[in-house]
């Protein structure tokens, strides 16, 4: 979730509402091959990962609907395989608007329990203050995930053991880091993007949560790994490393002034997070930024959690 | 694995080896069990079946010269493709229709340990009087989704929940629900007689056991279930199996601690207050040497570890 609240947050600072989405007629949907059979996908939205092969492709997230077309084209510039599996790696419209059209086409959508949970019911995303993105009503079953899991799974095509991860909550409670073994390429989802995190408070997300996922998915990723983020350009373990310094830094600079007693309205007025100034990106600026993490941090509002059901 | 070795078992109780039955004379019987869930019986694993607007998801498919007499059986509930075949373990009464319902555009999903062991084979035994090798299976039976814990397959208004919770029958085993149907298919972690433990696919009693114990909880009370092999039950038969594992265990460990061989239990009938779980597969004995093997810690399951 990123371009798309562009406009509205520039004009009302205060409570974003009306997201103005980008303009699908005039996006082109670049092809970047990443290695081995992975190619990204680069449009309006989340960054598109897929795996091409004999046995078909398999996607990582699909956008906006309206641009199902133009991907479908592109991925025929790939392979004139169906699509068999997409893979969202949350729930937001900027990641699985496409769902219903790649559905309709023969795709089995996969994704976290909690990503067809705030499917199925919509929701508000936003950091519970002034951040609010549009309201999200609930999708029509055929965009739904068909098959879903708490922990992980990998679906094994073209020779490639493509593996879904969820760690914790992060970016939202349902994320999927994607795991492209024998090509050596992850895709990070939100979890990692070229600059400030948005924390989607309303569905569930946490920045301590985020620090513990990339914490642990790091580990797991080998040095010369290319990193596909949810938002920018194709990066390197050493960019999500930075990155992960760069969050614990601003989450600990907030932690200290809640700690200090100062309210969000100081700790912005003092711009705390003024060194990463230059971290701001698409709507995340540093003070939406600051506002986030201290309504996580001090604890008056906290996301809500979807449980997952026991039998 | 169990009809099928009757034979095997009889006829050679040193090491017994797989023989398969007559599949021309299979008939595979449907049972309606609750809601939207139906049993097929025929030759080997008991069969679930989900079916509905969406689709047929199955549980298991038995062996592949039976696929078209299942897709027969299959039409008369209801006529749409069959969607997603889940399988309850890697054992070839189970998972042998994997390549033909693949062939006609199923999705296969397992426990990430199935697949494994269905692409290197290995001996499915008790590293003692059973002892099956089984192949390498073809790519197009391997299961192309996999999981370490669960995944839950959303199909006719219906979460299906595939569940491992730990090893039990085998390390790959899946334990299905169908809460709105209120049915669980419990594979053969649960079967009418005695539990065989595959020590060979790093299956354990004392897993079984954990595994039950987690399972039950989560049953509820008036649940149908249906078993690896056997007639459809009721959780309070599964409460009993668990009670015999758990008694059976005891008893092989307290015999093993007093110094006892395997020799001196099967002269003495440690076991024989279960005679009535006996089958041609396993015998009490082959239990008791099951038992005996596990806990005397002679000969550990070879556990595949996950990545």
């Amino acid at each position: 979730m990123r371009r798309l609240a562009l406009v509205a947050l520039a004009v009302a600072p205060l409570a974003t509402r009306a997201q103005q989405l980008p303009d699908f007629d005039k996006v082109q949907i670049k092809v970047h091959p990443v290695a081995g059979a992975i190619y990204m996908l680069e449009g309006a939205g989340g960054n598109i990962a897929v795996s091409a092969g004999d046995d078909g492709l398999v996607v990582v997230d699909d956008q906006y609907a309206p641009l199902a077309e133009k991907i479908r084209a592109a991925l025929k510039g790939i392979s004139d395989k169906p699509v068999r599996f997409v893979i969202n790696t949350h729930w937001h419209g900027d990641h699985v608007g496409g769902n219903a059209a790649m559905a309709g086409n023969g795709a089995t959508l996969i994704a976290q329990d909690n990503v067809r949970k705030r499917m199925t019911a919509g929701g508000q995303p936003g950091n519970l203050g002034t951040l609010k993105l549009n309201e999200v009503r609930p999708y029509q079953p055929i965009a739904l995930p068909v098959i879903t899991f708490a922990s992980d799974v990998t679906v094994h095509l073209n020779g490639e053991d493509v593996r879904a991860l969820h760690i914790g909550p992060g970016h939202t409670d349902g994320d999927s880091i994607i795991f492209f073994t024998r090509s050596n390429v992850v895709h990070m989802g939100d979890d990692f993007v070229n600059g400030l995190p948005f924390v989607d408070l309303g569905s569930g997300g946490s920045v301590k949560g985020l620090i513990q996922t990339v914490e642990t998915a790091i580990p797991k990723i080998p040095p010369d790994a290319k990193i596909i983020p949810g938002h920018g350009p194709l990066s390197t373990l050493d960019d999500l490393k930075k990155y992960l310094q760069m969050v614990k830094d601003t989450v600990a600079a907030v932690e200290q002034g809640v700690r200090a007693g100062k309210s969000l309205e100081q700790l912005q007025k003092e711009k705390v997070l003024a060194r990463w100034e230059n971290q701001k990106r698409s709507f995340m600026n540093i003070d939406l930024y600051t506002e986030s993490v201290y309504n996580e941090l001090s604890g008056k509002k906290v996301g809500m959690n979807v449980p997952t059901p026991k039998h | 694995m169990w009809r099928s070795l009757v034979c095997a078992a009889l006829l050679a109780p040193a090491v017994a080896r797989a023989q398969m039955p007559d599949f021309a004379k299979v008939q595979i019987k449907v049972h309606r069990v609750a809601g939207s869930v139906y049993m097929l019986e025929g030759s080997g694993g008991n069969i679930g079946v989900s079916a509905g607007d969406d689709g047929i998801l199955i549980v298991d498919d038995q062996f592949a010269p039976l696929a078209d007499k299942i897709r027969a059986a299959l039409k008369g509930i209801a006529d749409k493709p069959v969607r997603f075949v889940i399988n309850t373990h890697w054992h070839f009464d189970h998972m042998g229709g994997n390549a033909p319902f693949a062939s006609t555009g199923s999705t296969i999903l397992a426990h990430d340990n199935v697949r494994k062991r269905m692409a290197s084979g290995g001996t499915v035994g008790n590293f003692g009087t059973l002892k099956f090798d089984t192949p390498p299976q073809v790519p197009a039976s391997l299961p192309v989704i996999t999981y370490s814990a669960d995944a839950t397959v959303h199909v006719n208004g219906e979460d299906v929940h595939a569940l491992h919770i730990g090893p039990g029958h085998t390390d790959g085993d899946t334990i299905v629900f169908f809460p709105k149907s209120n049915v669980v298919h419990m594979g053969d972690d649960f079967v009418a007689g005695f539990p065989f433990i595959d020590l060979g696919s790093g299956g354990s009693a004392r897993g079984l056991m954990k595994t039950l114990e987690a399972v039950l909880p989560k049953i509820p009370k008036d649940a149908r279930i249906i078993p690896g092999h056997g007639p459809i039950s009721t959780p309070d038969d599964v409460r009993q199996f668990l009670a015999d594992v758990k008694e059976s265990v005891a008893l092989v460990e307290k015999a093993l601690a007093a110094g006892k061989s395997l020799d001196e239990m099967k002269k003495e009938k440690l076991l024989a207050k279960f005679d009535k779980r006996a089958n041609a597969f396993i015998s009490t004995d082959v239990y008791t040497d099951t038992l005996c093997n596990e806990l005397s810690g002679k000969k550990l399951g070879v556990y595949v570890p996950h990545h």
